[in-house]
């Protein structure tokens, strides 16, 4: 397959800035990880085709007063949101969404830990395992997410463990959301909605490969 | 191909930034973005989005159009 464009190259002042980040939290010795969709793209074997106008960070509670001095440093305005916090600069639009020793879904509550010793590096950041990411997309399933993941489930060159996947669900005990999310996927699947998304998205049709990424995701729920 | 869409719970296309916005309003929170074209293929950028935004005049955050 070819490789599909999506988003405006913009996205890479967001990395870039990223990385500055990830590089000054590592100086002060914090656990940091980059989630979300910049984590996601680390391991799509064309980036481009997602990444996210914005950046989740996950930070530890006794890190957190330090990363938000790094932050305001270097311009943003920090505030707390409750469940996350968020660091804005106007000046060149870049938010920072952080979420704090777990990942809450503001539209449902659920709360998802990952293991800090499974964060691994890809593209010079500290990202979940894949498993962990599927797992939190499952759980938030706005169609966004939903596509995400089946864009991962489309590339059969992304490695991902369906025991691993179990595990990881099981641990967070949140195997209600996520099949709740995989039946979703595959509701937005059958009706045709997903390939509407995916062309509109990529500028093209999605061929056979949601039909692959949904016999990707059946064996995924079999593990639930 | 419509030139908008937003992303929120679902991600929906609209031909005009006032439809979009019409619609992101209702959809909280929700990120505009617009569609341009390079080699033929679609790219996205965000323009506005109905979300957390610290209001400076009011001294604290508040969830608006920016």
């Amino acid at each position: 397959m070819r490789a599909l464009a999506c988003y405006d190259h913009t996205v890479k002042a967001l990395l870039d800035e990223l990385a500055v980040i990830v590089a000054a939290a590592r100086l002060r010795k914090l656990r940091l990880a980059v989630i979300g969709a910049c984590a996601l793209r680390t391991y799509l074997s064309s980036p481009d085709r997602r990444t996210s106008v914005d950046a989740d960070v996950l930070i530890t509670t006794d890190g957190l007063a330090s990363l938000e001095a790094l932050l305001v440093e270097r311009g943003y305005r920090v505030y707390d949101l409750g469940a996350w916090h968020r660091a804005e600069r106007n000046a060149d639009r870049l938010v920072i969404d952080i979420a704090v020793d777990r990942i809450v879904d503001v539209r449902s509550f659920q709360p998802y830990m990952i293991a800090w010793e499974a964060v691994t590096e890809r593209a010079s950041l500290p990202v979940p395992r894949i498993e962990d990411l599927l797992a939190q997309k499952l759980v938030s399933a706005r169609e966004k997410d939903l596509l995400d993941v089946l864009l991962v489930a489309s590339d059969a060159s992304i490695p991902v463990s369906a025991n691993g996947f179990g595990e990881a669900v099981e641990s967070n005990d949140v195997e209600v959301p996520v099949a709740r999310g995989l039946l979703e996927a595959q509701a937005a699947v059958q009706s045709g909605r997903m390939a509407q998304l995916w062309t509109e998205r990529f500028g093209e049709a999605p061929g056979r490969a949601l039909d692959i990424a949904l016999e990707r995701l059946m064996l995924w729920k079999e593990k639930l | 191909m419509k030139r908008y869409m937003v992303d929120a719970n679902r991600s929906v296309a609209f031909d005009t930034l006032d439809e979009a916005k019409a619609f992101a309003k209702h959809n909280f929170p929700a990120i505009i973005l617009e569609r341009t074209e390079a080699d033929g293929k679609p790219s996205w950028r965000e323009v506005l989005r109905f979300d957390w935004h610290w209001n400076e005049a009011r001294g604290e955050p508040v969830i608006e159009l920016w």
